[in-house]
């Protein structure tokens, strides 16, 4: 019962987790997610980002469920 | 040769879309549109703007070209190295279109001239390059009422979204706090392609004209990502956050008051909140937090809260769970303390603030 999701990684951020892709043991919901990538890429710790699940940000803890289409993307200021 | 003033002559292949005809020609002519930038997506935007008869055209920017400027900002020529982008944006746009209204303000943008700019113009394109104005540029379009056409680059990565349209989202409610100070690279240590602000540049002109005319689906409430290198693209619909009503300065006075450059730094003032703030923030699903010691007076009763001196809170940072916490105490201090503490520790995921003026400053609403 072990399923597991793929996040998609924007930015720079996957520069942090060294893929534009990840995969994890699917979480109950996007707080656990958060837990669950920072105990991956600890160094996510230090840096902003949003998560959208089925392409919608986030604003509150939302349940996850197996696929579900998961994205995380950094603030980006360049011009 | 032609007269350059024949409209129908000058802009036949657009005029001749369906959906976009005479009207729509007349209304970008009375289009009003203010770049906030004249760099790597300013350019662009500007060349599509001044070409497709946009009637007036407002550039910021107070920087000089310099020779790193000249792979991706294309208004710019070697002979230009040193000299204000504005003026020579202004006079190559200039030639380009005659019939176009080009206003050039050779400055950097501040609190206190930005809104004045923004009262001539019906739409803002944001080119900048820099978090501190992309919130100031933010909080005046709210502020003022003006649509947003927000553009990001960074090394091969892009962002379009258009904000603030009949009460829509904007850029804070994607993401209400700056980022740490050198959390996020900028083009000069991170490096961009080239091409790439000309792709997204391009697109911020291309919403504007769709706003301006009316047609086609705009990217309002909609974030637009793409990737130079693999030519993918992503876009997903921006909730509205209630942080975002909070943390936008509710009146000018209080805008005039904001240090968007501290802010953006490492700053305390963005974990500070008012009580009015507070007020607000409890009636979200938030956890408060008091590091007063357990004796301390007067006790809380207006609303739910966590007692965790000051003492014994780091080794109780595991215990603390939310999106949004809040830490109170007697004046402001300690509060203001926890508060740093815990960002640091938990990171910038969380929203963290801390109640100005503490307690003994706050009166529970009736």
């Amino acid at each position: 019962m072990n399923s597991e999701i793929n996040i998609m990684v924007f930015g720079q951020l996957a520069e942090l987790t060294g893929s534009t892709s990840v995969r994890v043991n699917l979480p109950e919901d996007t707080e656990s997610l958060k837990k669950l990538l920072l105990q991956q890429f600890p160094v996510l710790v230090n840096y902003n980002f949003i998560i959208a699940v089925d392409k919608r940000t986030i604003t509150e803890n939302s349940n996850l469920y197996e696929g579900a289409t998961i994205a995380i993307l950094p603030p980006f200021s360049g011009g | 040769m032609q007269n350059k003033e024949n409209i129908f002559a000058r802009y036949h292949r657009q005029m001749i879309l369906n959906g976009f005809g005479k009207e729509g020609q007349e209304k970008l002519k009375l289009g009003r549109v203010l770049v906030v930038g004249a760099g790597g997506l300013g350019c662009p935007a500007l060349l599509y703007l001044v070409a497709a008869g946009v009637g007036s055209i407002g550039i910021v920017d107070h920087d000089m070209v310099s020779l790193s400027n000249l792979h991706r900002q294309v208004l710019y020529s070697e002979n230009d190295i040193g000299h204000p982008k504005v003026s020579i944006a202004a006079k190559k746009l200039q030639m380009m279109n005659e019939m176009v209204s080009i206003i050039p303000y050779e400055t950097k943008l501040t609190v206190s001239n930005c809104l004045e700019f923004f009262s001539n113009y019906d739409i803002i394109l944001d080119g900048s390059d820099n978090f501190p104005t992309r919130y100031l540029i933010n909080d005046a379009c709210v502020l003022t009422g003006k649509p947003l056409v927000y553009g990001a680059v960074s090394q091969y990565d892009g962002q379009v979204a258009v904000f603030n349209v009949n009460g829509g989202v904007n850029y804070r409610d994607l993401f209400p706090t700056p980022p740490k100070d050198g959390e996020v690279l900028n083009c000069a240590e991170s490096g961009v392609l080239g091409v790439l602000p000309g792709i997204i540049g391009s697109m911020q002109a291309n919403e504007t004209i769709k706003l301006i005319t009316g047609i086609g689906e705009s990217l309002v409430n909609r974030l637009y990502t793409f990737n130079a290198l693999t030519m993918q693209s992503y876009d997903i619909q921006i909730s509205a956050n209630p942080l975002s009503a909070l943390l936008i300065p509710p009146d000018v006075e209080s805008f005039n008051q904001k240090d968007y450059e501290w802010e953006c730094g490492i700053a305390t003032t963005d974990l500070e909140i008012d009580q009015k703030q507070f007020d607000k923030l409890l009636s979200e699903n938030i956890t408060v937090i008091d590091v007063r010691n357990l004796d301390e007076t007067p006790f809380i009763t207006s609303f739910d809260h966590h007692k965790i001196p000051l003492p014994v809170l780091q080794e109780s940072f595991d215990e603390i769970s939310g999106e949004t916490i809040v830490f109170i105490c007697q004046s402001g201090k300690r509060s203001l303390h926890a508060a740093q503490m815990f960002r640091e520790w938990s990171g910038s995921e969380k929203n963290i603030f801390s109640l100005k003026g503490g307690i003994l400053n706050y009166e529970p609403l009736i």
